[in-house]
C-alpha cells in the first residue's frame, strides 16, 4: 500500500499542456488528498531538469509510488525505470498514465472534454497507486528429473540433450529396442545415408553420459500430479529370457514351434515367438513374445543350454517421480486397409511404403532383393500411390508432410537396384518443400513418371499382377497401369500415451488426447500455436517429434530440442517466477472450484482441505482465474482486482454534462495496441471512454461491472483478441460469455443490455476502435444515464 | 416466494458437486439435480426469502419472485452484488421499477474532494 504517492503530470512540451491547461490541473490535483506527497505539473518530464524534480521529489518527500502522467509506458521505459532505481523505487511503483497517446491527441479538438477525462484518470491512477506494492519474488523449487516418453528419434535426442544439461532421465520404451519408426528405415533423405548410423552415435553418446535411464518395454500406465511433482507408473513387459544367462546361440529360435507375423519388419515376412535381440537392443538378448506361445508350449526353455528361459517371469510395476517430461511417443503408419479400392490386406503385392523400407533393406526380409511379398516375383514395374488415408477427409484430413518426398526417396531405391524398371507416382499434388525440391527433380532425371490422379483402385489380373485404375486429373481422363507392386504412402497416425492425465480432476483422456481431431477440436490443442508450440493444456508435459505433428526427421530433432529446452527451463534447483502468478486468499475462498474450470492451463489442484492451489510454476499469469472467481479471492501480485475496483470506485466525473461515462477494459496484447494507435494517429474518438489496459479480457471480473453500475458508470466496453487469437487460449471467450450473462441479467432488471459491448481488435485496428467506441458512446447517449444514479441510496 | 433457477444461465457451477446456492443456504434447500446438472429448490415451501442463493450466484441464474400477495408476475427483486455495494431493482406488479443502491463498505477514496 503506497502511503506518499507522488503525481507527477508532464505537459511533453505542449503534446499534451496545448489541449490540457497546466494551471488548472494543477489545481484539480489539489483536491487529491489522502496519501498524496507530490503534485507537480511540469512541462517536460523526459528532458534533464525534468527527471531531476522528479528524483530529487521522491528523495525529499520519501515518496514509495509515483505516477508519471504523460506518454504511455511503451515510451521511455529504461529512462524511468533507471530513473526510478536511482532513486531506491522498483520499477513496478512507477505508473504509467497515458494521458497524451489516450487524451491530449485523440481529443484535441475538445479542450474541456480532454482536460475533464485527464483529469479522471489521475484520479483513477492514484486509487490504483494507493493500493500497490512493491513485488516480493517468487521463488519455488525446481526438479532435476524428467522422463522421456518413447525412444524414437526425437525421445532419444531429448534424454541426449538433458542429460548433457546434467539432468537425470529416464528414457520409457514400448519395444525392445530404441530408435523407433526411424531405425526401420532403409535409407534417410536427404543425403541418403543410414539411419541407423545416426542412431547408434546418439545410443552411444546417451551410454556416456551415464544420465540416463534406459527403459525397454516399458509403457506409462498410468500419470498423475502436476508439473514439478508428476508420479508415473510404468509397467515392464518381461523379456522371458534372463539376462546375463543368455548367449544369443539361438537354439530357441531353432526349436520354437510358431511363426508369428514380423513386426519388426511391418508384418512383412515372419518370425518365430522368440527372437533375437533386434539392433540398438540396450539389453541385448533374446525376447520372447508371450502372447503369441502356444498354451503349455515349453519347447524353449528345453532347447535353452543356457538355462535362461524363464516363462514364468511376471509384469513389472514401479513408479517413478519426475518433475517434467517429454511425451515422444511417436506415430504409427495409418491402416490403409481402412481405404477401400487400394487393395491393401486383399492383395498382397500391395504394400506399404514403410514394408517397402524393410523390402529394399540390407537386413530386411528378403535380404535387400525387391522380391514382390505375393507373386515371389522380382518387381519390375513398381507404382506408388500417394495420400492413402491423408488429405482426406474420411480418413486423416492433414497432409502428412513427408510422404512425397519419401516416395521420390523409394522410386529412388527402385531404380538404382534395377535402372530398367518402371517406375510411376501417382500423386495428388508433391509436396517436396524447402531443398527436398532437388530430391524430386533427380527423381524426374532417373526417368521417375510422375502422374497427377485421383484416388486409384488396385485390381489382380488372372494372370498374375495388378491392375491400377486411376484418374488423371490433369487430363481428365480414366487410364489403367499395370504393376508388379503397388505402394501406398500411408499417412502418418501420432500415436498417444496411456493415462496422461486430462484435465485439472485428472479426468483420463487417454490417447484422444493427442489425436488431431481433438487437437483441431479446440478442446485439447497445444495451446497458442505461435506462442506456446510444444506445450499441451497440463504444464510440464512437453511435446516432440510426430505425436504433434507429422514431420520429417529434421524437424523431429528441432522438435525434440525444443522440448527439452523447455524441460531445462524448469529444471534449476530454485526458480524465480513471474511475481504475478495465482495467488489464492484462503479468507475468502469458499472452495466453489470455478478457479478449476476455468483456468486454461489446469494449473490449479484441491488440497487435502479442498482449497484450490495453483502450480505456480506452471501458471501463465493471465488472470482468467481472477475473472472466474466470484468471491475475488485469487489476488495476485501487481495491477489486478482490488486495483481495478478502486479505480472504478473513485468517483469519476462525466467529460461534459449530460454526457455518458464509459470505461473501457482493453487487453494489453492486441486491443491497447490499437488504442495506442489511435491515438498516435490522432484519430478523434469520444472522450467518454476511459481505457484501463488489462492481462487479458479473461481477467476482467463481473464484479468490476456491478459496482461500476453502482458507483454510475453508464457503459463498459470490453475490448479483446478475436477468438482464436488469444494468447491465453479462450480469455476473450470467458469475457464473451461472462457478459453475455450479465447483459441478460441487465434484462431483466429493466436495463438496456447495450451497457456492455464486446469488440474484437487486433493490435493495428485503430479505426475499427475509434468506429466501435463512437457506435457504443451514441447508444449510451440513447439509452440514457445509469438509472442507478437515480437510485435511492441507503 | 421461493428462488427461481433458469436452467439456461445455471451451469451447475460446472458439475461440482455443491453448487455455490447449495453452499450458501441457510436451510439447506438448494441441491444439485444430477439428472440436468442444474441447482433445484427442494423444498419451495421451506424457503423463507432470504436471497442468500440469489446473491451468491456466480452466474446470476436464480431471481427470487415476489409473493403473489405482495406483486403479481412479472414482481420480482434483483440483486447485483458488488464489492462494496448491493444494487436492487425490484419490479412491482404494475411493471414499476425501483432501484436501490446499499453500500455495504464504505469506500477509503472518499478523502478526496470532488
Amino acid at each position: 500500500m503506497a502511503k506518499n504517492i507522488g503525481i507527477y503530470v508532464c505537459g511533453c512540451r505542449g503534446a499534451v499542456s496545448d489541449v490540457i491547461d497546466p494551471a488548472r490541473m494543477q489545481e484539480e490535483l489539489a483536491k487529491l488528498k489522502k496519501s498524496v506527497g507530490a503534485r507537480v505539473v511540469h512541462p517536460w518530464l523526459c528532458g534533464e531538469e525534468g527527471r531531476e524534480l522528479v528524483r530529487e521529489g521522491i528523495c525529499r518527500y520519501g515518496l514509495d509510488c509515483i505516477i508519471l502522467a504523460g506518454c504511455p509506458w511503451t515510451v521511455n521505459t529504461d529512462l524511468f525505470d533507471a530513473l526510478a532505481s536511482a532513486a531506491g523505487l522498483c520499477p513496478e511503483m512507477v505508473l504509467r498514465l497515458d494521458i497524451r497517446e489516450g487524451c491530449a491527441y485523440p481529443h484535441r479538438g475538445k479542450p474541456a472534454e480532454a482536460f475533464r477525462k485527464a483529469a479522471n484518470l489521475i484520479r483513477m491512477w492514484t486509487a490504483r497507486a494507493r493500493l500497490t506494492e512493491p513485488f516480493s519474488p517468487v521463488i519455488l523449487p525446481g526438479n532435476r528429473e524428467a522422463a522421456v516418453i518413447g525412444g524414437g528419434l526425437a525421445g532419444m535426442t531429448a534424454a541426449l540433450d538433458l542429460a548433457e544439461a546434467g539432468i537425470g532421465v529416464t528414457l520409457i520404451e514400448k519395444e525392445s529396442y530404441l530408435g523407433g519408426n526411424v531405425a526401420r528405415l532403409n535409407k534417410i533423405f536427404p543425403r541418403l545415408c543410414d539411419a541407423r548410423c545416426g542412431l547408434t552415435y546418439l545410443y552411444n553418446r546417451l551410454r556416456e553420459t551415464g544420465k540416463v535411464r534406459l527403459m525397454t518395454l516399458s509403457r506409462v500406465t498410468c500419470l498423475e500430479g502436476s508439473a514439478g511433482r508428476y508420479n508415473a507408473t510404468v509397467a515392464v513387459t518381461p523379456r522371458y529370457v534372463r539376462e546375463g544367462l543368455c548367449n544369443g546361440c539361438g537354439e530357441c529360435v531353432r526349436a520354437c514351434p510358431v511363426e508369428v507375423p514380423d513386426d519388426y519388419n511391418y508384418l512383412l515376412g515372419t518370425r518365430k515367438a522368440v527372437h533375437p535381440p533386434y539392433p540398438l537392443d540396450p539389453v541385448g538378448s533374446y525376447v520372447i513374445s508371450r502372447q503369441y506361445c502356444p498354451k503349455g508350449c515349453e519347447a524353449c526353455r528345453r532347447a535353452c543350454p543356457a538355462g535362461a528361459v524363464d516363462l514364468d517371469q511376471e509384469e513389472g510395476h514401479l513408479s517413478l517421480y519426475f518433475g517434467s517430461a517429454v511425451v515422444a511417443t511417436g506415430w504409427k503408419p495409418y491402416p490403409v486397409e481402412r481405404v477401400p479400392g487400394l487393395g491393401y490386406g486383399v492383395f498382397p503385392d500391395v504394400i506399404t511404403n514403410m514394408q517397402m523400407e524393410r523390402l529394399v533393406a540390407e537386413d530386411g526380409p528378403t535380404g535387400g532383393r525387391m522380391i514382390c511379398p505375393g507373386s515371389g516375383r522380382e518387381a519390375r514395374r513398381v507404382v506408388f500411390i500417394q495420400c492413402a488415408g491423408s488429405r482426406d477427409l474420411g480418413h486423416q484430413p492433414w497432409c502428412s508432410a513427408v510422404c512425397c518426398t519419401a516416395s521420390v526417396k523409394q522410386a529412388l531405391y527402385v531404380k538404382e537396384k534395377n535402372p530398367q524398371c518402371r517406375v510411376y507416382i501417382l500423386y495428388t499434388d508433391i509436396r517436396t518443400p524447402g531443398e527436398y525440391e532437388d530430391f524430386y527433380l533427380k527423381a524426374q532425371r532417373a526417368g521417375v513418371v510422375f502422374i497427377r490422379a485421383n484416388p486409384a483402385e488396385v485390381a489382380a489380373l488372372p494372370e498374375g499382377g495388378l491392375r491400377i485404375i486411376a484418374e488423371d486429373t490433369l487430363k481428365g481422363s480414366v487410364f489403367q497401369t499395370d504393376a508388379d507392386l503397388v505402394v501406398l504412402a500411408a499417412g502418418i497416425s501420432p500415436c498417444g500415451v496411456e493415462n496422461m492425465p486430462g484435465d485439472s480432476r485428472g479426468r483420463f483422456e487417454g490417447e484422444s488426447y493427442l489425436r488431431y481431431g481433438l487437437i483441431s477440436a479446440g478442446r485439447f490443442h497445444t495451446g497458442h500455436r505461435q506462442c506456446f508450440p510444444l506445450e499441451t493444456p497440463n504444464q510440464g508435459i512437453y511435446f516432440a517429434g510426430c505425436c504433434q505433428d507429422p514431420m520429417d526427421m529434421d524437424s523431429t530433432v528441432k522438435s525434440a530440442l525444443a522440448a527439452s529446452g523447455r524441460v531445462l527451463k524448469t529444471s534449476a534447483q530454485k526458480l524465480e517466477v513471474s511475481p504475478m502468478v495465482a495467488v489464492v486468499d484462503r479468507a475468502d475462498c469458499d472452495k466453489c472450484k470455478r478457479c478449476l474450470e476455468e483456468c486454461p492451463y489446469g494449473v490449479f489442484h484441491l488440497d487435502k482441505d479442498g482449497y484450490p492451489v495453483p502450480d505456480q510454476l506452471f501458471c501463465r499469469a493471465c488472470q482468467v482465474c481472477v475473472g472466474s472467481c466470484p468471491r475475488q479471492c485469487i489476488v495476485p501480485q501487481g495491477f489486478g482486482i482490488k486495483h481495478q475496483i478502486a479505480m472504478i470506485s473513485a468517483r469519476i466525473k462525466e467529460t461534459a454534462p449530460g454526457e455518458p461515462l464509459a470505461i473501457a477494459f482493453v487487453c494489453e496484447n492486441d486491443a491497447y495496441p490499437a488504442v495506442l494507435e489511435a491515438g498516435r494517429r490522432k484519430m478523434a474518438y469520444p472522450a467518454n471512454v476511459h481505457v484501463i489496459p488489462v492481462r487479458c479480457l479473461g481477467s476482467v471480473n463481473m464484479v468490476l461491472i456491478k459496482d461500476g453500475m453502482s458507483a454510475g458508470i453508464d457503459g463498459f466496453l470490453l475490448a479483446g483478441c478475436r477468438s482464436d487469437e488469444c494468447h491465453y487460449i479462450s480469455g476473450a471467450d470467458r469475457a464473451a460469455d461472462r457478459l453475455e450473462n450479465i447483459a441478460d441479467t441487465f434484462r431483466d432488471m429493466m436495463m438496456d443490455p447495450d451497457r456492455v459491448r464486446l469488440i474484437r481488435l487486433r493490435t493495428g485496428e485503430a479505426e475499427l476502435f475509434v468506429r466501435e467506441a463512437e457506435t457504443f458512446v451514441n447508444r449510451l447517449r440513447e439509452i440514457g444515464p445509469n438509472p442507478f444514479k437515480a437510485a435511492v441510496k441507503i | 416466494m421461493p428462488p427461481k433457477v433458469d436452467p439456461v444461465k445455471c451451469d451447475g457451477c460446472r458439475g461440482e458437486s455443491e453448487p455455490l446456492c447449495e453452499q450458501v443456504c441457510p436451510g439447506n434447500l438448494m441441491t444439485l439435480d444430477k439428472a440436468t446438472m442444474k441447482a433445484v429448490i427442494r423444498d419451495p415451501s421451506d424457503c423463507w426469502d432470504c436471497m442468500t442463493c440469489t446473491k451468491a450466484c456466480p452466474r446470476q441464474a436464480i431471481q427470487t419472485v415476489l409473493q403473489y400477495q405482495l406483486a403479481y408476475f412479472p414482481g420480482k427483486l434483483i440483486p447485483l452484488v458488488g464489492t462494496n455495494s448491493v444494487t436492487w431493482t425490484s419490479i412491482d406488479c404494475h411493471g414499476r421499477v425501483e432501484r436501490f443502491v446499499m453500500k455495504t463498505l464504505v469506500s477509503g477514496d472518499d478523502e478526496d474532494e470532488d
